[in-house]
């Protein structure tokens, strides 16, 4: 691995946790005030997760099983503030129905 | 005030005094970067990193064990069994740890014979302390587990939250004794050694710090338990699932098998995953009860931990955690970037959120507020955040000349060390450490003063029961 590619794998590596991140706090807040501007926002986060995740898998000096590790997360990470939402939201209510 | 929270109240102020003796120890160890011959001759930068890194452990282990004395009585509705023993313990816990300290001060090291290893230190990172102090704190951790066990066991129930943590306490006090044994093999030793260091802080710490802020969550936002223990058992599973072969990232350069670069690169990539998750949690739970509690700074302090531990131990972790970059950062202060910023957000913004719980009942406050938990938080918070960019700064830095342009020779790494971005990294680690110093103290001074004007005000109002 070259030195600037280690920089540049490295920080696109730690650039596509934050943006997850970022999707996740927008799209939470989102879903509290039931903001359309702040989902989009979260849209946005995971379209730069997703670009930076592609540029990696094009052009990052890592072997195949690991780009395809990569490209996984990047879907699973689609998923997590959706069904962690769904599922917060799920078990509140089944509380509020028993009590 | 029960035995149990009598006890917390002294492990939690253990603990912060500690956290102190640890923030000191590490602005020596910083000095030292900056001015290699500073205290030459009295005391070494391998002394003080030593103190540094052990009583970050000290710290937060007392930390999670006045948490747990203080939220047992309240989950068993009893005294915890062996309390005695736990209250004799916790002195004597105390007085090792003071005398160890001294040791390390004053003795620093012995001959090349089994008794230095009985006597003075064992020489192995973290796990320093001599052998009659491992004994020690074995004993106090087996006390400690029993005080969890034996107090579901003599109240004769148990919810699922303490079930968890009961559960928790056998490896525990299993891996600690991985501290014990001399192996010399060195790549053997550190084989087995990384199960203590990794297995303790990335398995069973995490399910005792998950079960901590449950506890947390609950009092302060008065969310069911119910609805804490379906999210302890969901993140358990993925912390657990990822984290126990996530322990392969420490295998990659230790001379075991090529396959570990596979399983250590794989589940250590999935870690960031659960932490999503709690991210998400933590939005949602401060959205619905509005952000209101009646202790802010504990509340605060919670949320911190979750992002906290999103950020040190997600991206961070992230950064450095494929085999490919591993190879150039490890053992460089970008790695140390990653364990300062993953500590602090993964367990030390849990136990001060629990400080503050503490305080609040202790001293029968109606609210717990005001500028000075402001200041602290934000001193710490950021002299932290400063902290670990200046170490990424320089690890980098290490990394790109140092590694992977000088190829690890020692002129590359003296020319590391001289390059300008590792010297900058260094001075404003240093500058950023100052001021988390200054939160640090900032933060003692609030734990001591908040509130006693007022709890004096209700004493005055309702006389002594």
């Amino acid at each position: 691995m070259s030195p600037p590619a280690l920089l540049l794998t490295s920080l696109s590596l730690g650039l596509m946790v934050l943006a997850a991140g970022a999707y996740a706090l927008l799209y939470g807040i989102g879903r509290l005030k039931n903001s359309r501007a702040l989902l989009i926002a979260a849209a946005c986060a995971y379209g730069l997760l997703a670009l930076d995740a592609a540029v990696l898998v094009q052009a990052a000096p890592l072997g195949q099983a690991w780009k395809l590790l990569i490209a996984a997360s990047a879907l699973a990470y689609l998923r997590i503030p959706p069904l962690t939402w769904w599922y917060l939201q799920r078990t509140h209510r089944d509380e509020g129905a028993h009590t | 005030m029960s035995r149990s929270k009598a006890l917390a109240v002294k492990y939690l102020a253990a603990a912060v005094l500690f956290f102190g003796v640890m923030t000191l120890a590490g602005l020596l160890s910083a000095t030292y970067y900056i001015n290699p011959d500073f205290l030459f001759g009295y005391l070494h930068f391998s002394t003080a990193k030593i103190l540094h890194i052990d009583t970050m452990i000290i710290w937060l282990l007392m930390g999670f064990m006045g948490a747990v004395y203080w939220f047992l009585p309240d989950e068993f509705g009893c005294e915890p069994a062996g309390i005695a023993a736990a209250e004799i313990l916790f002195w004597v816990f105390v007085a090792a740890v003071l005398v160890v300290a001294a040791i390390f001060l004053f003795v620093q090291w012995g001959p090349a014979i089994e008794s230095t290893l009985w006597l003075f230190q064992q020489g192995r990172k973290y796990v320093e302390a001599p052998r009659w102090a491992a004994i020690g704190i074995a004993a106090v951790m087996l006390v400690f587990a029993w005080n969890v066990i034996g107090t579901a066991l003599k109240a004769h129930r148990i919810t699922g939250l303490m079930a968890v943590m009961s559960v928790n306490m056998v490896p525990l006090v299993l891996l600690y004794l991985i501290a014990l044994p001399k192996i010399d093999n060195m790549a053997v030793d550190l084989y087995w050694w990384w199960w203590l260091v990794h297995l303790w802080v990335e398995a069973t710490w995490e399910i005792l710090i998950s079960c901590i802020m449950a506890l947390t969550i609950m009092r302060l936002l008065g969310t069911s338990r119910r609805i804490v223990e379906g999210w302890l058992y969901i993140e358990i599973s993925l912390v657990l699932g990822t984290g126990i072969l996530g322990l392969g990232h420490h295998y990659f350069w230790i001379g075991t098998p090529d396959y570990w670069l596979g399983i250590g690169g794989f589940f250590s990539a999935l870690e960031p995953l659960p932490l999503l998750g709690m991210v998400v949690h933590a939005v949602y739970d401060a959205g619905v009860h509005r952000m209101r509690t009646t202790n802010r700074p504990a509340f605060y302090w919670t949320l911190a931990e979750a992002f906290g531990n999103f950020l040190g131990g997600g991206v961070f972790g992230f950064m450095i955690t494929l085999p490919q970059l591993n190879l150039f950062a490890h053992g460089t202060q970008w790695t140390v970037s990653h364990g300062h910023f993953a500590f602090w957000g993964a367990y030390a913004c849990g136990v001060l959120s629990v400080c503050y719980i503490a305080l609040q009942e202790q001293r029968r406050l109606a609210t717990v507020d005001g500028p000075g938990w402001i200041w602290a938080f934000v001193l710490l918070n950021g002299g932290l955040v400063g902290m670990v960019g200046s170490l990424l700064i320089a690890g980098m830095a290490q990394a790109f000349f140092e590694r992977a342009i000088g190829g690890s020779t020692l002129d590359a790494f003296i020319a590391g060390q001289e390059n300008p971005w590792f010297r900058l990294g260094i001075y404003s680690r240093f500058g950023f450490g100052l001021m988390f110093a200054a939160g640090y103290l900032t933060l003692a001074w609030n734990l001591l003063a908040v509130g006693r004007q007022q709890s004096a005000a209700v004493a005055r109002a309702v006389p002594a029961e």
